[in-house]
């Protein structure tokens, strides 16, 4: 189970290790930044916050951003989501198998919502282009 | 065998995003009005581009990640942000001015309206970029680049006295008739012309796309002290010819014939159709690459699939970024604005946000954690943190220089 995920234990510095990294699902692909930082506060008034998941998304970029940029994209992505009460994507920190230069996980990242736009751009735009599917080099 | 290969076409594809229209304009417009006395502002900016090139370089190489991508993951969100709105703005500015250079350059050998080539132009990059593969591209116009080594063979035709040549050079002052600030704004101009930071975004990229590891470093020297030590040589060249011909009679470099004119002096017909296939490779070339710096600035930010090594639709939105950046650039392009000005306005506002792309570069290619024992040595650092400082100077002087003097006018 450790090799699976990340050991439980392990302290992180949320900030400098988890935040605005590059999220890489498990066949390498590119699938988002982390764009914020969920925490579970500790029944133990002494302990530390659990990271419990991490956050991708616009909307959650746009929080992260504040002021009136943020207000701009959190406005963009009210547009863009399929529903009102559209949640950013939530990476479950069961599913992060490596932190290093970029956040390794253990999942297919492109079914993550946030990567609807992709899967919107692909199917409606990229695909209808001759050649879209020609083989990579 | 393969290794050699590798470094030569390393060689070629840095040259070739060396020279653009920038350095194309940037160099024989001072050596007309300046004489040789800004040399010294190339040879900071190719030592400057060296330096940065070569960070970027081991530092995509070493943590897999491109320079956009730390520059957000190193700045945070909102700063990334502000960074990435100015360096695509400006990597959208530099497009426009390569794209309409294709077209000036092609206009030289068929005398139909530059406005007439700008679409056509527009659609053979993104066609390129769609259907190329990346190692035929450095091949091709890596080779069609060296066509511009012709003028440094006009130069040593007009038989200048190297003496004089030389002492303008290492005695710079500024010509009698023209002011502090104009002189040193066209110092930024060249400085700027050197460093734009899309050769950085397109350099680090394509070491992040092919793949490069800690093996591929002396690649990445390689790539780096040759090839745009070879770009600087050459920018020299069309300096020394614009000073040899235009200075002494006071006559300035508006349009991209003129350019040529040193070379069609010296080596006539011939010189000529050399130069202007150098001037299709070269602005073709960087046209490729502003156009992939945009799509990557943007996709690396945001953390998208990015590259031209997956198929097109594992990157959709990349490419959507591209084709909307080219269109763009095309429309722009035939509102018939004078793609000199816009070529001189991108390489002067890129020399002001160096420091935006150079800082997190150096932060990390200083970070143990990552970078293990590849990191800056101490003359390394010496040299780099020199850098920032000028950058930063750069950065300040230059709106103040550009509403002082005008522009330059």
């Amino acid at each position: 189970m450790s090799d699976q995920h990340l050991g439980a234990g392990r302290h992180v510095w949320a900030v400098l290790e988890l935040l605005d990294r590059q999220l890489v699902d498990e066949t390498g692909r590119l699938v988002g930044k982390v764009d914020d930082v969920e925490f579970e506060l500790p029944d133990d008034p002494d302990g530390l916050p659990r990271v419990t998941a991490l956050l991708a998304g616009l909307g959650a970029l746009a929080n992260h951003i504040g002021g009136d940029a943020g207000a701009a994209l959190a406005a963009a992505e009210r547009r863009l989501a399929a529903r009102r009460d559209q949640h950013p994507s939530r990476v479950d920190i069961e599913a992060v198998r490596d932190i290093a230069s970029a956040i390794e996980l253990g999942t297919d990242g492109l079914d993550l919502d946030t990567n609807r736009g992709e899967r919107w751009v692909r199917d409606v735009i990229i695909d209808k282009i001759p050649g879209a599917r020609h083989a990579a080099e | 065998m393969k290794k050699i290969f590798g470094v030569t076409l390393g060689i070629l594809t840095a040259m070739g995003g060396f020279i653009d229209i920038g350095d194309i304009v940037a160099n024989s417009a001072t050596g007309a009005r300046f004489g040789m006395s800004l040399a010294w502002a190339v040879l900071l900016g190719v030592v400057g581009i060296v330096v940065y090139a070569e960070m970027a370089g081991r530092v995509a190489s070493v943590t897999k990640r491109a320079t956009f991508d730390l520059v957000r993951e190193r700045l945070g969100a909102r700063t990334g942000l502000v960074n990435l709105g100015a360096s695509f703005f400006i990597t959208m500015l530099t497009l426009i001015a390569e794209v309409a250079g294709v077209a000036l350059a092609v206009q030289l050998v068929v005398d139909v309206n530059y406005l007439l080539w700008i679409p056509l132009v527009g659609f053979a990059v993104w066609m390129v970029i769609w259907r190329v593969k990346f190692s035929t591209l450095e091949t091709v116009f890596g080779l069609m680049g060296l066509a511009m080594i012709v003028v440094v063979v006009a130069v040593v035709q007009l038989h200048p006295s190297w003496s004089q040549l030389w002492h303008h050079a290492s005695h710079p002052s500024v010509p009698s008739g023209e002011g502090h600030p104009t002189y040193f704004y066209y110092a930024i101009a060249l400085f700027g012309a050197a460093m734009t930071p899309y050769e950085v975004f397109f350099f680090s990229s394509g070491a992040v796309e092919e793949k490069w590891t800690r093996s591929d470093l002396m690649l990445n020297r390689a790539n780096v002290y040759l090839g745009f030590p070879l770009g600087g040589f050459l920018s020299l060249g069309l300096m020394a010819g614009a000073a040899l011909v235009f200075h002494p009679i006071g006559v300035g470099v508006e349009n991209l014939s003129q350019v040529g004119l040193p070379t069609s002096i010296a080596l006539g017909k011939v010189g000529l159709a050399f130069i202007i296939v150098g001037f299709v490779a070269c602005t073709f070339g960087a046209a490729l690459e502003t156009a992939l710096s945009c799509g990557y600035t943007v996709s690396q930010y945001f953390g998208w699939q990015w590259g031209k090594l997956v198929r097109p639709r594992e990157a959709a939105r990349f490419h959507l970024v591209v084709l909307v950046s080219l269109f763009v650039a095309v429309v722009v392009g035939v509102t018939a604005v004078d793609p000199i000005k816009v070529t001189e306005y991108s390489i002067v506002l890129s020399a002001a946000a160096l420091p935006l792309t150079y800082f997190p570069i150096l932060v990390v290619a200083n970070d143990r954690t990552y970078m293990g024992e590849d990191v800056n040595g101490p003359v390394k650092n010496t040299i780099a943190t020199f850098y920032m400082v000028v950058l930063t100077i750069v950065a300040l002087a230059t709106v103040p220089l550009m509403i002082a003097t005008k522009a330059g006018a």
